[in-house]
C-alpha cells in the first residue's frame, strides 16, 4: 500500500490564502503610506533611526526659524547704526562749517542748535527698540539704555549693562545676536554724545579752536561707530549662510528618512502583482481540489 | 459438517460486514468532523471446528472498532498548540501597545520631545517676549500630557491583559473539568471495547483546546485515563478528579497572580499557552515599558527642574522647578505636569537681568545631554521603540515558524486520521459486494436444504 496522504488539503489551501491576503495588505499599505515601514515591528533599527532624524530635522527647523527670529533685530539694528553714522557725518559738515572764520557769534550759535537737533536724532537711534526689546542695552533690555542727563558731562548716560545674549545657529554652533550700547557709542576718545556736546558747546561759546577740535572729536566717532557697525553686518551674513546651510541639512535629513523607511514603489507594486498571479492560481488549485470527483460518482446505483 | 454450518457461517459474514459497512457509514459521515479519527473495523476468523481430522472455518467475526490515530504526532500537535496559543496571545496583546510608539505614522513622543526643547530655543531669541514665554508652557504642557498619557495607555493595557488572565483561567478550568469527566467514562468501559474511540477523540480535542491556553504535559494511565499537569509538575488532572486553578490579586503589582490546586503560585512558571503570553506581556513587556518611559520622565524632569532653578525670572527672581517633581517611588511619567501658569516666571535669565537669555540657551542645550541612563533624550526614546519593536518583530518570525510546523504536523495527522472518501467508496463496495455473496450463499443452502427435506418424494 502506497503512502497515504492528507486527503483533506483545503484546510492547507485556506491557510495560504490567509497568508497571501497577508501579504497583500502589507503591500497595499506600503503603496497606500509610501513607506516600507509602518509599525516598529517592521524594522526596529531603522524606526529607532527614524525618530533620531524626526528630532534632527526638527531641531534644523526651529534654528532657521530662531535665524529668522533675529533678522529682524538685527537688521533693526543696521539701520539704527546708519541713521548714527548718517547723522555724524552732517555734524562733521557742520563742524567743518562752524570752524570757517567769517562766521558770527549768531551764526555758530544756529549750527549749534543743527548739532543740538542731530543728537536727539542719534539718541532716538541708540534707544532703538525691536519687538518691545532696547536693541542696545546689552542683556538690560526692558528700558532705554541711554537716558539725557544735564549733569553728565556728554548729557547722555547709559544705564545698559554690558551682557551680551548668543543663540545656537547649529548644534555647537552659537552666535552673539547684539553688542552692548556703551560698546558702539562710548568708546573712549570716541564717544559720540561727548564729541556732539563738545561740538555744540564749542559753537554756543563762538569758540573757533575749540570747533576744530570737537570736529577731530566727531570725526572719531563717525570712524568708531562705522568700526562696531560691521558687528552687525557680519553677523547677519552669518546667519544667511546658516540659512542656507540649513536648508541643505533639511533637505539631506528627508532625502535619509526615505532612505530608512520610503516603500520601493515599483518593487512593490511588483509584488503585488505577483501576489495577485499566485492568488488566482491558489484559487484555482483549491476549486479544483473541491470539485474534484471522488469514487462514490462512480458507484453502480440500483 | 452440515449444512445449517455453512448457513451460520454464512449469517456471521451477513453480521460482520454490516458492522463494517455501519463503520464505513460513520467515517463517511463524519469526513469533515473535526479531532475524528477515521476508523477501521476490525475482521478476524473465529477459532475453528475440527470434525475428526478435518479443520472448518466458521465464518468471520467484527473483533473490533479501532480508531487510526498516532498518539506521538497527538502529543507534538499539542506542544506546538502550546507554542502557538503563546506567540498568539503575546503579538494580539502587544499589537495595541505598539501602535503608541508608532512613529512610523507620526504617534508617539517624539513630537512633543522636540517642540518642548525647541520652544526653549525659540525663547531664546526673545527672552522677554511674553507670547514666546506662553508657548514654553504650552510645549511643557503638551509633553508632560503626552508622557501622562501614554503612561496610562500602558496602565489600561495591563489591566485589560489582567482580566484576559482570568478569563483564560477560567476556560482552564472549564476544559479540565470536562476533560477528568472524559476520563471517568473511558475509564469505565472495558479497555478493548470499540465505543471508546468516539470519547477518546473529543478528549483529544479538549486536550488541544487546553493546550492552547496553557502548557500541559500528558501522561497515559492503562485504565485509558490521562493525566495532565503544567510543564513545572502542577497537577490539572488527575484520573477522574480535576485540580481548578485560582487566581488571586497580588498586593505588589495589583495584578491576578495564577495558583494551582495545592496553593503553589504558578504565575510566573506558566510558560506556553495562551496564559503564558498574556502573563509574558501583562508581567514583562509592558512593566519593562512603563519603567522606560518613568526614567526617561523623570530624566527630563531632573535636569529641567535643576536647570531652571538656576536661572531668573522675568523680575530678576531665582527660578523655581518647571515640572512637578516626581513623588517618591518614581511614577514619573504618569504624574508628570507644568508647575508655572505665569509666563513671567520662566527663568530665561542667566544673569537676572531680564533680556539676558542665557538658561534658555542652556535648557534648550539639555536635549543634547546624557540625561536618561547615560543617554540623551530622543536617543533614549528611540531605543525603548526599537527594542519594543524587536520584541515584537523576534516573537512574529516565531509565531510564523510555529504556525508552519503547525500545519505540517497537522497535514502529518490528516495523512494518518483523516476520512479519504475514496478509501470510504471502495470499502463500501467491497463490504456490499461481500455481503450479497454471503447472502447468495444463504440462498443457496437454502436451496439445498430443501432438496435435503425433500429427498425420496416424488
Amino acid at each position: 500500500m502506497s503512502l497515504r496522504v492528507n486527503p483533506n488539503p483545503s484546510l492547507n489551501l485556506a491557510d495560504s490564502l490567509d497568508l497571501l491576503n497577508q501579504q497583500e495588505s502589507t503591500a497595499l499599505e506600503q503603496l497606500s503610506s509610501g513607506q516600507s515601514v509602518n509599525e516598529p515591528a517592521d524594522n526596529p533599527a531603522a524606526l529607532a533611526a527614524l525618530i533620531q532624524n524626526h528630532a534632527a530635522a526638527g531641531q534644523t527647523d526651529q534654528y532657521t526659524q530662531s535665524i529668522a527670529s533675529v533678522q529682524g533685530a538685527l537688521q533693526t539694528a543696521d539701520a539704527a547704526l546708519n541713521t548714527v553714522v548718517t547723522s555724524l557725518g552732517q555734524a562733521l559738515s557742520l563742524a567743518t562749517e562752524g570752524a570757517n572764520g567769517t562766521l558770527t557769534a549768531s551764526q555758530r550759535q544756529a549750527i549749534a542748535s543743527q548739532v543740538d537737533n542731530l543728537q536727539q536724532q542719534i539718541l532716538l537711534a541708540a534707544n532703538q527698540s525691536y519687538q518691545g526689546s532696547y536693541i542696545f542695552g546689552g542683556t538690560a533690555s526692558t528700558a532705554p539704555p541711554f537716558v539725557a542727563i544735564s549733569t553728565s558731562p556728554s548729557g547722555v548716560s547709559y544705564v545698559g549693562n554690558n551682557g551680551v545674549n548668543s543663540i545656537e545657529l547649529a548644534p555647537g554652533e552659537t552666535a552673539a545676536i547684539n553688542k552692548p550700547g556703551d560698546q558702539i557709542f562710548n568708546i573712549a576718545g570716541a564717544d559720540v554724545f561727548q564729541a556732539l556736546q563738545d561740538l555744540s558747546n564749542a559753537l554756543s561759546a563762538n569758540n573757533q579752536s575749540a570747533v576744530a577740535t570737537a570736529a577731530t572729536e566727531v570725526q572719531n566717532a563717525f570712524n568708531a561707530v562705522g568700526v562696531q557697525r560691521t558687528f552687525y553686518g557680519a553677523t547677519l551674513q552669518r546667519m544667511q549662510t546658516m540659512d542656507t546651510f540649513l536648508s541643505t541639512e533639511k533637505v539631506e535629513l528627508s532625502q535619509q528618512a526615505t532612505q530608512l523607511v520610503g516603500a520601493d514603489m515599483a518593487q512593490v507594486a511588483t509584488n503585488l502583482s505577483h501576489l495577485q498571479v499566485q492568488r488566482q492560481a491558489l484559487v484555482q488549485a483549491e476549486s479544483q481540489v473541491l470539485g474534484q470527483p471522488n469514487l462514490f460518482q462512480y458507484m453502480p446505483v440500483p | 459438517m452440515s449444512l445449517s454450518g455453512g448457513l451460520w457461517t454464512a449469517v456471521s459474514a451477513l453480521n460482520a460486514d454490516e458492522g463494517a459497512l455501519q463503520v464505513t457509514a460513520n467515517n463517511v459521515a463524519n469526513a469533515n468532523t473535526p479531532g475524528y479519527s477515521r476508523q477501521l473495523p476490525v475482521l478476524v476468523e473465529p477459532p475453528p471446528e475440527q470434525l475428526g481430522n478435518l479443520i472448518f472455518g466458521t465464518g468471520v467475526t467484527l473483533e473490533q472498532v479501532q480508531s487510526v490515530r498516532d498518539g506521538v504526532l497527538e502529543l507534538r500537535i499539542q506542544q506546538q498548540q502550546q507554542q502557538s496559543g503563546k506567540l498568539d496571545s503575546f503579538l494580539n496583546a502587544l499589537q495595541p501597545t505598539q501602535q503608541l510608539f508608532n512613529e512610523a505614522q507620526g504617534a508617539g513622543l517624539e513630537s512633543a520631545l522636540g517642540a518642548f526643547f525647541n520652544s526653549w530655543q525659540q525663547l531664546s531669541t526673545n527672552p522677554t517676549d511674553l507670547p514666546t514665554r506662553q508657548q514654553v508652557i504650552d510645549a511643557g504642557q503638551t509633553l508632560a500630557t503626552a508622557f501622562s498619557q501614554t503612561a496610562a495607555s500602558l496602565a489600561g493595557q495591563q489591566s485589560d491583559l489582567n482580566q484576559s488572565v482570568t478569563q483564560a483561567v477560567a476556560q482552564v478550568n472549564s476544559l479540565i473539568s470536562q476533560i477528568a469527566a472524559l476520563n471517568v467514562q473511558i475509564a469505565s468501559l472495558s479497555p478493548n471495547t470499540s465505543g471508546d474511540n468516539q470519547l477518546v477523540d473529543q478528549r483529544t480535542a479538549l486536550i488541544g483546546q487546553l493546550s492552547q491556553l496553557i502548557d500541559v504535559s500528558n501522561i497515559a494511565a492503562s485504565d485509558g485515563s490521562v493525566t495532565l499537569t503544567t510543564t513545572s509538575g502542577s497537577a490539572l488532572v488527575v484520573g477522574g478528579q480535576s485540580m481548578a486553578l485560582t487566581t488571586a490579586m497580588n498586593s505588589s503589582t495589583g495584578m491576578q497572580d495564577v495558583f494551582d490546586a495545592q496553593g503553589n503560585d504558578i504565575t510566573i512558571k506558566i510558560a506556553a499557552g495562551q496564559l503564558g503570553g498574556l502573563i509574558q506581556a501583562r508581567d514583562q513587556t509592558i512593566p519593562g515599558l512603563r519603567s522606560q518611559l518613568d526614567a526617561l520622565a523623570n530624566g527630563i524632569i531632573a535636569a529641567v527642574n535643576a536647570q531652571h532653578a538656576a536661572g531668573f525670572t522675568l523680575s530678576g527672581a531665582a527660578g523655581g522647578n518647571f515640572f512637578a517633581p516626581p513623588p517618591a517611588g518614581g511614577v514619573g511619567a504618569a504624574a508628570m505636569a507644568v508647575v508655572i501658569t505665569d509666563p513671567a516666571q520662566i527663568a530665561a535669565s542667566s544673569d537676572g537681568t531680564a533680556g539676558s537669555n542665557g538658561n534658555a540657551v542652556a535648557l534648550a542645550d539639555l536635549r543634547a545631554q546624557n540625561l536618561v541612563a547615560g543617554q540623551p533624550p530622543d536617543a533614549y526614546y528611540a531605543n525603548m521603540v526599537a527594542n519594543l519593536g524587536s520584541t515584537i518583530q523576534n516573537a512574529t518570525a516565531a509565531q510564523q515558524a510555529t504556525s508552519q510546523v503547525l500545519n505540517q504536523l497537522q497535514n502529518q495527522r490528516g495523512a494518518v486520521s483523516g476520512v479519504s472518501l475514496d478509501e470510504e467508496a471502495a470499502n463500501l463496495m467491497k463490504y456490499q459486494r461481500a455481503y450479497q455473496a454471503a447472502a447468495r450463499v444463504v440462498t443457496v443452502i437454502d436451496q439445498m436444504t430443501q432438496w435435503a427435506v425433500n429427498l425420496g418424494q416424488d
